[in-house]
């Protein structure tokens, strides 16, 4: 036995020194092809791809469909790759798409498999842009001047125009709508979304944050949303946990971190029963468990806090999660 | 069933001798095969330490800021207030352009440096007498596509200047002296050893992990090979790269900066009217302008400070007493 874990590791170090010596390319240059001379843009070509159902017809891809993995998505999208691998992308996929008569009149769509539809949430809330406008092809879904960005089952969808004019707007728009009678999925994927009151919220403004929301690292799956509260403005959050015990528990880990970074408790006439209220350097926090349910209000004014924590609670008992 | 066979002292002891001299054999090949220099490079690929210095002695320390919407106005503005363009390319020169074209998408959403600041910068080097003007960069995006799509290749080849793909064969080792990270790290270099003059273009943008892409971030797209690792340590890499790389100018785009999802963007909406041109000799005191068009200091990016604190140049911009024109 001795001797063949002995011929075994002869031969691993065998291998081992002889691949030290074989140059490594894929460390020590370019890995892509030797690229093609650059030539002008080519007409669009109405070779197959996986994206034509969901084409209008006077579109044709005008590159080859690309797919990138984990591993590879800085290949695409460089810096920006951090965001959905932290938000455990499975897979892009995208190509581009152009008029049939107008090659520079082009669109590049991305679709993103996020594994499931809080995922693909994550991605879409915290890029949401601002003066943007929500559409109705999917309940969470807008659209920009050059683009259009939405969330569908387990996927998240960015189509990106290269011109600003009513034809490629009306493309894009006809490309989502037919991606989406043709994929299922809905807003029940991510209950949470409707347990925020819905006025007065900034529209836009519910973010999913996988870890650390708030800075705080026990905060996981934590939704935020803005609020305006008379003049004020204030942020709502809630996560939902496995059990009543665990949403008591981290109510009392999220007090104790905020008392540890110089927080202060005070009494509140409005919320003593429900919830506890920490002066925090001047801004308020507010904090509460409802069942399984944590939700407060983050950086408020004291009567923000505990007007807008009223309507959570309220929100909460009427809805049930 | 039947009982396991129990194991005798005697057994114990040669079956732990035999794993004894095994693992002692093992040591030993390990000790033998060991290649104390490491991995070379293929003998052809010969490295080198550093890359030319492009900077002009006379004119170090440069800085001059032109406010304007147009591009080709603010930057023949800014190079102007710097003693025109004839101060940094002569007759002769062999411009190298080293642009930002990253990423396949169309000019508009500002992701990469706009044509129409090449076709000038292009055009106002031959205008000075440069024999050769090269426009360059190895994008994280196919190279072609990259080049087309953004309108640089169209706008440079009218201008008159050569487009340098990242062909394999135009990259070398580079070793950067005292550096942790560029070492024999192969560099998209051979275009820059044929050259007289290094004019660094880039966009400002928002930057989803270094927080920021401006003219120093621009030096990235240098590198060859499998760069993403160094996503892990961006503000040491750039730091490093603002040490290699010393360009005779660097233009820096801020007439519309992408304030948010960068540095891809894809919506307009990331992007805002900053109506700023900023030329200088000194790529860090550039950035460091630029950064406030992002609505940040020059403190709030750490590979601005750790370039300034390495030597790469100052991150006080105003001590070099920039030039400001409007245009």
């Amino acid at each position: 036995m001795g001797l063949l874990i002995l011929i075994a590791l002869v031969w691993i170090g065998r291998w081992v020194f002889e691949q030290q010596f074989k140059f490594n390319a894929a460390l020590l240059t370019d890995t892509t092809a030797a690229p093609a001379e650059v030539t002008p843009l080519q007409s669009p070509s109405p070779t197959a791809s996986p994206m034509s159902n969901f084409l209008p017809e006077n579109l044709a891809p005008l590159s080859a469909p690309e797919t990138f993995s984990p591993d590879t998505l800085s290949d695409k999208i460089d810096g920006r790759a951090e965001l959905y691998l932290s938000a455990n992308v499975v897979e892009l996929q995208c190509q581009r798409f152009a008029h049939l008569s107008d090659p520079s009149s082009w669109m590049e769509v991305s679709i993103y498999d996020m594994g499931d539809a809080r995922n693909a949430f994550a991605v879409y809330g915290i890029q949401r842009r601002e003066d943007s406008q929500d559409i109705d092809v999917a309940d969470f879904a807008y659209k920009t001047p050059n683009a259009l960005f939405f969330v569908r089952g387990k996927f998240y969808i960015e189509i990106v125009a290269a011109a600003v004019t009513e034809r490629i707007t009306a493309d894009m728009e006809t490309f989502a709508k037919r991606f989406c009678d043709n994929v299922p999925g809905d807003r029940k994927s991510v209950p949470e979304v409707d347990l925020f009151p819905t006025d007065p919220m900034v529209p836009g403004s519910m973010i999913l944050y996988m870890k650390d929301g708030l800075g705080f690292e026990q905060f996981d799956n934590l939704f935020i949303a803005s609020y305006k509260i008379g003049n004020e403005e204030a942020t709502a959050f809630l996560t939902v946990r496995g059990t009543d015990a665990e949403a008591a528990d981290l109510v009392k880990a999220y007090a104790k971190a905020l008392l540890a970074n110089g927080g202060v408790e005070e009494q509140t006439a409005g919320a003593d029963e429900w919830a506890r209220l920490f002066n925090v350097f001047g801004a308020y926090e507010l904090v509460f468990a409802r069942g399984r349910t944590v939700a407060g209000v983050h950086e408020a004014e004291k009567d923000a806090a505990e007007k807008l924590g009223s309507m959570l609670l309220k929100n909460l008992d009427d809805k049930k999660p | 069933m039947s009982e396991p066979k129990k194991t005798t002292r005697r057994e114990f002891l040669l079956r732990s001798a035999k794993a004894a001299a095994a693992i002692a054999a093992a040591g030993y090949l390990a000790r033998e095969f060991q290649d104390k220099a490491g991995p070379q490079a293929a003998p052809e690929m010969k490295s080198i330490v550093g890359l030319p210095d492009f900077s002009i002695p006379q004119q170090t320390g440069k800085l001059a800021v032109a406010t304007g919407s147009d591009r080709v106005k603010t930057v023949r503005a800014a190079l102007d207030a710097l003693g025109g363009i004839g101060k940094f390319v002569k007759r002769g020169d062999r411009v190298v352009l080293k642009i930002n074209a990253g990423f396949a998408t169309p000019p508009m959403l500002s992701a990469t440096t706009h044509p129409d600041l090449v076709a000038e910068v292009v055009r106002l080097c031959i205008a000075a007498g440069a024999s050769a003007v090269m426009v360059m960069d190895n994008p994280v995006n196919d190279p072609v596509s990259s080049f087309e799509l953004t309108g640089i290749a169209s706008a440079a080849r009218k201008a008159g200047a050569a487009i340098v793909l990242p062909h394999g064969n135009l990259f070398r080792p580079v070793t950067l002296s005292g550096g942790t990270l560029i070492r024999d790290w192969p560099m998209f270099s051979l275009p820059l050893e044929g050259a007289t003059r290094l004019i660094g273009l880039a966009p400002v943008k928002n930057h989803n992990r270094a927080g920021a892409s401006m003219s120093l971030k621009n030096w990235y797209g240098l590198l060859g090979g499998r760069r993403n690792v160094f996503h892990q340590n961006i503000n040491d890499i750039v730091k490093e790269l603002a040490l290699l790389v010393k360009p005779t100018l660097a233009i820096l785009d801020g007439t519309t900066a992408m304030m948010t999802n960068g540095p891809t963007g894809g919506s307009l909406s990331d992007l805002k009217p900053t109506n700023t041109m900023i030329v200088g000799t000194d790529p860090v005191a550039a950035d460091a302008f630029g950064a406030t068009l992002l609505g940040m200091k020059a403190d709030d990016l750490p590979y601005i400070t750790k370039a300034a604190a390495a030597g790469a140049g100052t991150a006080n911009y105003e001590l070099l007493n920039p030039v400001r024109v409007e245009a």
